[in-house]
């Protein structure tokens, strides 16, 4: 029998988190819910929450904002567990896919497809999760090349560089097709409003086979943190489950790229903090991610609607504002963390 | 569940049981970095029950060999055998099961406590329907006090001394239950004392019936702590047997190109180096 006394403390320790994190979550998705940049006024929101609204309220509040809830929750989610996963591959706390050329990846396959002559409503999510898969491939090819030394800060550069390259295709293939152009504009900045909350359906599939993968390769990968050779020894192999990681983390980016766009920084930022509160190990760190990508995102996505009042802040740029100085912090710490 | 298996669950685990003795050992075993062979067409077996120290100058092949007894590099031609079969047809779990590997170098993450490093070494007992059990639970305890930890257990790995982090990397393939245990430089770093502790942690898994293999560069102390040495050079096993037989002022000269006497210890007979001199060839 495994009394909550015989525990280790970190598991405790872990759980009590874990449950603060839920219900600041539930808190956050409340907020969402009633705050917005629109006519709508705080009290008549929360009117309309208890069931006396006008139609318009209504649907302001239980279609609008209730998608855009869910969106954030989905991106939250998928964003921060994609990039803690990321930077256990990688042994490296500044992988992250939106810095790493993995959402560019993927928006170039979108940018593609729709030159090709797709629209955005027949659009898969397949297509948006083969380019991220190739833009994974690609960043961590260049990872490799760089020897046994896992140096961080090389890392980045060559994920920035791929980034900028993929993202200067696109802009190349948005010039020639004006169509393609209107379509993609909106949704290559990144953000959780105004979305088809219908997507989520189509991606959960693939969701299904992501949590596989990663139940599947969790407590090998945390022993790759120990090393290759440790790994091994434990009867592990490790590149079997760096390509089953790396499915993952393209099906997860893939996923929300398809649905919100490239967002940057979340999977820097969510493990970042998930770290700091539970430490090293991968499967803590991905237990807090499930409510605290959430959390960021929805926090982000509400203040960004608040901050620049009537207009709307893009959520992108708001994660950008928090994500940047992570990064900083990160890069100026006198040690970088090892993982 | 029945109340009979129940018992002779319980009544099974009660004691820490090491399993029979496996044999580990390589026939016209080639390893190659890249093209270039390290080592070419070498037989070797590890004495079982005993402690084999690897001794040679840098770069003639210990750690390779190491790494090619342990499955973690891949033979170019030749085999290792593990109980008589190839260790890479053998499932890798099983094969950790059997064999403990401890590499030099070992990085742990930052944050992590000597029982989070120990609990995995129970991985290759576990699986995705058997993923914590009383055994594992036991099977750290034990660990924790073979490797004398036990007051440490909740203490942060980077918060320890050298030697204190080395006995919880060892204690960590003490939970792992196997009966051979593989070490590459497992004192390299630390200061003589450190050393010592750990030597002394290593003298005691034999006595408990490991079979181990260390690669040391420290000749003393690969005499004094070691049952057989076996002595490397480009590749190749120039001798091997045990310390007071094989350790000879020549073999030291043919190793290092150091010239020196050799007198026994005192106290426990194993040979000392003094007089060492360079020759320059």
């Amino acid at each position: 029998m495994i009394s909550w006394f015989n525990t280790p403390p970190a598991q405790r320790a872990l759980f009590s988190v874990f449950v603060s994190a839920l219900l600041v979550l539930a808190l956050c998705c409340f907020c969402s819910l009633l705050f917005g940049a629109g006519g709508l006024s705080l009290h008549a929101s929360f009117q309309t929450l208890l069931g006396n609204g006008s139609a318009d309220a209504q649907f302001t509040v239980f279609h609008l904002r209730a998608t855009r809830t869910l969106v954030g929750l989905f991106v939250g989610l998928t964003l921060g567990i994609a990039g803690a996963l990321m930077q256990a591959v990688a042994r490296n706390p500044l992988a992250e896919p939106g810095l790493l050329g993995v959402s560019a990846g993927s928006s170039l396959a979108v940018a593609i497809t729709l030159a090709l002559g797709a629209s955005t409503a027949t659009l898969t999510v397949g297509v948006a999760q083969f380019g991220a898969l190739l833009g994974c491939l690609c960043v961590l090819g260049v990872a490799r090349m760089q020897s046994q030394q896992n140096d961080p800060i090389r890392l980045v550069l060559a994920g920035a560089a791929l980034s900028s390259l993929l993202l200067a295709i696109t802009s190349l293939l948005l010039l020639f097709d004006q169509r393609a152009a209107d379509e993609i504009r909106f949704w290559v900045t990144g953000s959780v409003a105004g979305r088809d909350g219908s997507t989520l359906f189509s991606v959960l599939p693939s969701m299904l086979i992501a949590i596989a993968c990663i139940l599947y390769s969790a407590k090998p990968l945390a022993s790759l943190a120990l090393g290759e050779r440790v790994a091994i020894g434990l009867g592990h192999k490790p590149q079997r489950i760096r390509g089953i990681v790396i499915v993952a983390v393209a099906l997860l980016v893939g996923g929300a790229t398809a649905i919100a766009g490239p967002v940057a920084f979340i999977g820097l930022v969510v493990p970042f903090a998930a770290r700091a509160l539970v430490g090293p190990d991968i499967r803590r760190t991905l237990w807090l991610c499930l409510p605290l990508g959430p959390i960021i995102v929805i926090c982000a996505d509400v203040i960004s609607r608040l901050v620049a009042q009537p207009a709307e802040m893009p959520l992108g740029v708001l994660t950008a504002i928090i994500g940047a100085p992570v990064l900083l912090l990160i890069v100026r710490s006198r040690r970088m963390p090892t993982l | 569940m029945t109340a009979t298996s129940l018992h002779s669950k319980t009544t099974s685990k009660q004691t820490l049981e090491i399993p029979k003795l496996a044999r580990l050992s390589a026939k016209k075993l080639t390893l190659k970095h890249d093209k270039t062979s390290i080592i070419e067409s070498l037989d070797v077996s590890l004495p079982e029950g005993k402690v084999t120290a690897i001794v040679g100058p840098n770069g003639c092949g210990k750690s390779t060999l190491l790494n090619g007894l342990s499955r973690v590099h891949s033979p170019s031609s030749g085999i290792v055998l593990l109980d008589g079969k190839d260790i890479h047809s053998l499932p890798s779990k099983e094969v950790a099961r059997r064999l403990a590997l401890l590499p030099q170098d070992t990085l742990a993450p930052d944050g992590i406590t000597i029982e989070e490093l120990i609990r995995f070494g129970r991985h290759p007992h576990q699986s995705m329907l058997k993923q914590w059990a009383m055994d594992d639970q036991q099977a750290i305890n034990y660990a924790l006090n073979a490797a004398d930890l036990d007051g440490l257990k909740d203490r942060l790995l980077d918060t320890l001394s050298g030697g204190q982090r080395q006995r919880a990397w060892i204690a960590m393939s003490i939970a792992q239950e196997t009966p051979l245990l593989l070490l590459d430089e497992p004192t390299s770093a630390l200061d003589l004392g450190h050393q010592i502790e750990v030597f002394e942690l290593i003298r005691h898994l034999s006595r408990q019936g490991k079979t181990l293999a260390m690669v040391v560069h420290d000749l003393p102390s690969a005499c004094q702590y070691s049952d057989h040495i076996i002595a490397m050079k480009k590749g190749k096993i120039i001798t091997q047997g045990s310390p007071k037989d094989v350790m000879t002022k020549e073999l030291v000269r043919e190793l290092y190109g150091v010239e020196c006497d050799l007198i026994p210890d005192p106290m426990t007979g194993s040979p000392i180096l003094i007089n060492m001199k360079r020759i320059r060839s």
